[in-house]
């Protein structure tokens, strides 16, 4: 029970963000510190947040603010614009299990990736901007998930997304060549990443703004005042009824999910996620595994329990089109699984490899939240906010692994590594651990989601969602270990002999970097069997502690007897067989399977253009660049032809006037 | 004052505008430019007392005519503030010609 907890989670990253890159002026170890600590209160609080709710006993304030029970919103009125338009806008925190778990979720990712970092970025000379940016991130992201209301939320979805942009073009001035032919140096390279993603999830949620405004006149219209609040929205429906009457539900529910699926990285936005590995790769952590993506997530939760407590606690009567935004997430989530996965196969590159996979686990993500609330099923629900945790967990652990392989190997590229196992031993361990979890082997936590989430989807209407998912369990099985083959095993590359010859001795991460490694790793251990106490958390049930043993072991146990184990032992099966005879066992060469048949010369040719969607986005925005670049020709620059114009727009508004 | 009917004065106002605006359209000399916004201003002015004198028949509104004088002052400010401007430009760039100035159109 922490006085002004609720704002003291978010505040703390702010006061860091603000001091940071002063104290960076005076001490690198003074700034390392003060952000470190500063998200380490922000999980000791966010903790201290569990028990609160655990004793369903909420007081952050002195006696003046009684708070109710959960969840409960704090709401001060933020501007009021009574007078102008009838309504005031509010500025929240909302405290229910969901936000919480995602707070904990948030802080604990970061608080190990910050610690990372120290290590990582110990060579870099700007490391206050660095601080300034991650320590916002964090801040915007945990706001994101305590806010109370819409607009709010979508204020800190903007700052988490330009946060984004700033850090994957962090090395904007690296005059390294390019990776790209397009560009003379790998700074204007990562300017370009940053600005891709920025674009595409910016694009992206000018419908979702647009959805939020169509959110606000219908309640304008039914309650009588714009309200975004979302403990508001749940207790009545008649805004949702509006909708349907107004005849908008489907262009409603699209332009709603278009922000999370920009966000997320979801088709037809997710092009961007494979470009945002250009910045440092513990900015690549925590964009994937704790703040950027997982917001996207985050709101399609959010949504649900919208509309779930709306029926199940208000016993309100859901009206039939709501349904629309969920079977968009069901589908699209499961086809972009799919599609990405499918690509991770074949990507060069480390760290987009493990960039894909991200895209594909959010499909599971987004698959399930849409199942959730295409049959209003709460057991799905479940399963995607612990895939959620399960993701944030080895997903951060998998990044940190790969930056200390590129810091220690000096390239991106995974045919410059191999046969590191004997050099970093720790990092093999580890990343092998997060390996497993993400291909969904047992006991790891990834293994209960990705099992939790087959469940569900077995309830859904049809079948596809589930067939797309369970084939690609199987990718993802095969290009985990494609990866940790390629970089761990077999033979030492030409890289990494030069290196040796030229006295770089590969080693191992120091220990600021490995101790990151090693929690997180025991953490997604251990996680998975903590599922069941987590679920009852969520679902805002009892936790007896004493139960808590018998809990886990019912709960592991009837994993282990449902009829799914051996659907999962035969999809690892199926995946790792192939990758270990190739890539680890390396029985067979992949090149020259590759170009001995037509198909699957055709096959790799389509994956590794990345199923012709990323260049035909270039073409689109070649031909818009076009149009602009002959639009342009109107600006002549020339003083006196601006003042012709402007003379001419003022005599046509002149005629206008006296027409009317 | 009597003597002419308004339209007279609104025209010869007009004209001191549509000069002033014709300067800055042709014109390439910062100067001149700057002398083309001062005559604009003084057309503005200007049409302001004539208005407020046909409006009072005969007497311009004291507001209208302290609206005109502070007026004429930001318009003697401007004019300081731009030939400063086009001192340092021209010191800069070691030229007056606008049309050779414009480094926004890269």
């Amino acid at each position: 029970m922490m006085m002004y907890a609720d704002l003291l989670i978010w505040l703390v990253p702010v006061i860091a963000t603000l001091l940071s890159p002063i104290v960076a002026k005076v001490s690198r170890n003074g700034a390392h510190a003060l952000s470190v600590s500063a998200v380490g209160i922000s999980w000791i609080l966010a903790l201290s947040m569990i028990f609160d709710i655990l004793s369903g006993n909420v007081t952050y304030y002195p006696s003046n603010v009684t708070l109710g029970s959960i969840p409960f919103a704090h709401r001060i009125v933020w501007i009021d614009l009574t007078s102008l338009i009838g309504m005031k806008l509010s500025f929240g925190i909302l405290i229910d299990p969901f936000s919480v778990f995602m707070a904990n979720v948030v802080s604990f990712v970061a608080l190990w990736i910050f610690i990372f970092s120290i290590g990582y970025m110990s060579e870099e000379p700007d490391i206050g901007r660095y601080w300034f940016l991650m320590n916002l991130f964090l801040s915007s992201m945990l706001l994101l998930v305590l806010s109370s209301n819409l607009l709010q939320m979508f204020i800190a979805w903007e700052m988490v997304g330009l946060c984004s942009w700033s850090l994957i073009s962090f090395w904007y001035k690296s005059k390294a060549p390019s990776p790209d032919p397009r560009f003379s140096t790998e700074g204007e390279y990562n300017a370009h990443c940053g600005l891709k993603a920025l674009i595409t999830t910016s694009f992206a949620d000018a419908f979702f703004l647009v959805a939020i405004a169509i959110v606000g006149y219908t309640t304008h219209l039914t309650m009588g005042t714009p309200t975004f609040d979302f403990i508001e929205l749940s207790r009545n429906f008649s805004w949702l009824r509006k909708i349907v009457q107004l005849g908008i539900m489907p262009i409603f529910s699209l332009f709603l999910i278009s922000g999370p699926f920009g966000k997320s990285a979801q088709f037809p936005y997710h092009e961007w996620l494979p470009e945002a590995m250009a910045g440092p790769t513990t900015v690549s952590a925590l964009i994937h595994a704790a703040t950027m993506v997982k917001a996207g997530a985050y709101f399609v939760g959010r949504f649900f329990l919208i509309i779930y407590t709306g029926a199940t606690v208000y016993g309100l009567s859901v009206p039939d089109g709501v349904s629309t935004f969920f079977l968009a997430a069901a589908y699209v989530g499961a086809f972009t699984a799919f599609l990405a996965g499918t690509q991770g196969m074949v990507a060069k590159e480390l760290k987009k490899i493990l960039a894909y996979s991200t895209i594909s686990q959010l499909g599971y993500i987004f698959a399930v939240f849409g199942i959730a609330g295409a049959v209003l099923l709460e057991e799905a629900f479940f399963a995607g906010a612990l895939h959620i945790l399960a993701h944030a967990v080895f997903k951060a652990l998998l990044f940190l692994c790969a930056g200390a392989v590129l810091h220690a190997v000096h390239s991106k590229y995974v045919y410059d590594m191999g046969g590191l196992k004997k050099y970093m031993p720790v990092t093999y361990f580890t990343m092998l651990v997060g390996a497993l979890s993400l291909s969904g082997v047992p006991p790891f936590a990834g293994f209960f989601s990705k099992d939790l989430i087959l469940h569900a989807a077995m309830h859904f209407e049809t079948m596809i969602p589930y067939v797309l998912l369970l084939v690609t369990a199987v990718i993802t099985v095969f290009y985990t270990f494609r990866m940790i083959g390629l970089v761990f095993h077999g033979e030492p590359s030409e890289h990494i002999k030069k290196m040796n010859e030229h006295g770089h001795h590969i080693h191992e991460a120091p220990l600021v970097m490995r101790i990151p490694l090693i929690v997180l790793a025991v953490t997604t251990i251990i996680v998975g069997f903590f599922f069941e106490p987590a679920i009852k958390f969520i679902a805002g049930e009892h936790i007896v502690f004493e139960e808590l043993g018998h809990d886990i072991l019912s709960f592991v146990l009837e994993v282990f007897s449902s009829e799914l184990i051996l659907v999962s032992a035969i999809v690892i099966l199926t995946g790792f067989i192939p990758a270990y005879y190739i890539y680890i066992a390396r029985k067979a060469d992949p090149t020259k399977i590759v170009e001995s048949n037509i198909i699957l010369r055709a096959l790799y040719k389509f994956l590794v253009n990345r199923w012709y969607i990323d260049p035909l986005y270039y073409k689109i925005a070649d031909g818009l660049r076009g149009f602009s670049a002959r639009i342009r020709k109107l600006q002549t620059g020339y003083a006196n032809v601006n003042i012709v114009y402007m003379i001419i727009g003022f005599i046509l508004f002149l005629i206008t006037l006296i027409l009317m | 004052m009597t003597a002419l009917p308004i339209q007279v004065y609104l025209a010869l106002s007009l004209s001191i505008l549509a000069i002033g605006a014709y300067i800055l359209a042709v014109k390439r000399n910062i100067l001149r430019i700057i002398l083309g916004i001062e005559l604009m201003i003084s057309g503005a002015n200007l049409t302001f007392i004539i208005v407020s004198y046909w409006l009072g028949n005969g007497s311009v509104d004291p507001l209208i005519r302290s609206i005109v004088i502070i007026s004429m002052g930001i318009a003697s400010l401007v004019a300081a503030l731009s030939i400063a401007l086009v001192i340092m430009i021209y010191r800069k760039f070691g030229t007056r010609d606008i049309r050779k100035l414009r480094k926004l159109k890269w």
